[in-house]
């Protein structure tokens, strides 16, 4: 069966102190549980400064979603890192900043506006 | 691993040729009926000792065990058919031990459930309490036997306070979670003036206490009974829609603010506002549960569809046929597609 969500972690060139993870389906529980064995070992293993959560390429995000977003989120800032989210759609922007995710984790357009910060 | 007809025949040629032995030495006259006889002797007794016996006894735990009666462990170390069946009797009935267990813990989990599930209902309101100045009405329904959505009244003397919640998920964990928050604000609106402060202090106690990928989405209305004002504050949960009577248009409003249990101070982003009603002007509040329901083909109610049908039955109806109607809408849309996520939609009209 095609997994609702799929992740694409992104190669990072030398220097670069940030990776960014690519998002690609529907963030619900279902999604949950298809990426959260690889993202878990993906945050374990991460060693620079900013985890970049690209959900260009999401189409939708549940509660139980976000509340897995806000571990990752603990636990990057325990150990003085950051998760950034960018290029998520306009229903998706809504749920975020419904819930008021966008006052804990940063968000931006796109991975140039992040760049440009 | 020898088997038991291997082992007979072996017993059997050895036994043979020793007899045959005796009778050849002595010189027996009528050997062939000492030699019949004690053949038949012999095996006779090895049929009784290693075949009969045995099975007799793992029968005997077996009629124990259609019985119903206490039966024990067979030991052995024999590894021929008597041996498998031993071996095959004790793995079976430690098997049936297992599933007796997990059968008694099932029916031990399902009974918390069930007491779990009672408790819970008992923390809703039994029924609507009837106001002065507001008609309310609320439809709750749980998508599995612990809901983590929730709502209350909370009247003072000087306000009611009016919320619908919606704890990340649903089972167990969020039920306990709603319950907590429930009995706070119960405990803040006693000690407090606004909807503002009940929030923002629900938070901090909140947040001391669940981990955190827990939240819970609020929004809360605080109708004023001295000046009749309605004032909203909300904790990142869904719009607030609100009818007017006198022209039939809806109101979108997002409620803002940040879930509850996030941060541990709100109190920069929370807001109190005020949402002018007039007569008949009918206030709706909901869960994403309403929004997010999908239909067979994957489609999502949304919240333009939920508009829709607030402005086609706010025109014919009361808060209590709105709430009936819309459910009744939500339901024609899902159609046969099962519910994945609690739905709670509360209606109050401004009399």
């Amino acid at each position: 069966m095609e997994p609702t969500l799929k992740i694409n972690l992104k190669e990072t060139s030398a220097g670069q102190n940030y990776q960014v993870v690519e998002f690609h389906g529907d963030f619900d529980k279902a999604g949950h549980t298809d990426v959260r064995p690889e993202l878990d070992k993906i945050v374990k293993e991460f060693v620079l400064a900013d985890l970049i959560f690209d959900f260009a390429d999401l189409k939708f995000i549940n509660s139980e979603s976000i509340g897995y977003l806000m571990e990752i989120h603990a636990h990057l800032v325990k150990i003085g890192k950051a998760l950034k989210i960018v290029g998520a759609n306009e229903h998706v922007k809504e749920v975020l900043q419904t819930i008021g995710i966008a006052e804990v984790i940063p968000m931006y357009n796109d991975l140039n506006s992040y760049l440009n910060k | 691993m020898k088997s038991l007809i291997t082992k007979f025949i072996a017993a059997y040629v050895i036994f043979s040729g020793l007899l045959f032995g005796i009778i050849y030495f002595f010189k027996f006259e009528n050997s062939l009926w000492i030699f019949a006889l004690a053949l038949f002797v012999f095996v006779t007794a090895i049929i009784f000792l290693f075949i009969i016996r045995p099975i007799r006894a793992v029968l005997y735990q077996m009629q124990l065990v259609l019985g119903g009666k206490k039966f024990k462990k067979i030991y052995t170390k024999r590894v021929d058919e008597v041996g498998i069946l031993a071996h095959f009797f004790n793995q079976v009935m430690e098997g049936f031990k297992e599933v007796a267990s997990d059968i008694k813990d099932r029916k031990r989990i399902l009974d918390e459930l069930t007491v779990a599930t009672e408790l819970q209902k008992q923390l809703f309101p039994a029924e609507i309490p009837s106001f002065d100045d507001l008609n309310v009405t609320v439809k709750n329904r749980p998508a599995t036997e612990l809901g983590g959505d929730s709502y209350d009244f909370v009247e003072t003397k000087d306000r009611i306070y009016f919320y619908v919640g919606d704890v990340t998920g649903h089972g167990t964990t969020a039920a306990l979670i709603m319950s907590m928050v429930n009995a706070m604000i119960d405990t803040f609106a006693g000690l407090l003036n606004s909807a503002y402060e009940i929030i923002v202090n629900t938070n901090k106690d909140l947040r001391k206490h669940i981990k955190t990928s827990m939240y819970m989405t609020l929004v809360m209305l605080c109708w004023d009974k001295n000046a009749k004002k309605m004032t909203y504050v909300g904790a990142g949960h869904e719009h607030i829609l609100v009818y007017r009577k006198a022209t039939g248009q809806i109101d979108d409003i997002v409620s803002g603010g940040t879930a509850l249990g996030m941060v541990e101070d709100v109190s920069a982003t929370t807001k109190e506002q005020e949402i002018v009603t007039g007569k008949g002007d009918i206030v709706v509040l909901y869960s994403d549960g309403i929004t997010e329901a999908k239909n067979t083909s994957g489609e999502l109610y949304g919240i333009e569809r939920l508009k829709k049908a607030l402005a086609e039955y706010g025109s014919q109806y009361s808060s209590s046929g709105v709430c009936h109607h819309i459910s009744q809408d939500l339901a024609a849309f899902v159609g046969d597609e099962s519910q994945i996520d609690d739905m709670t939609l509360m209606a109050i009209e401004k009399k």
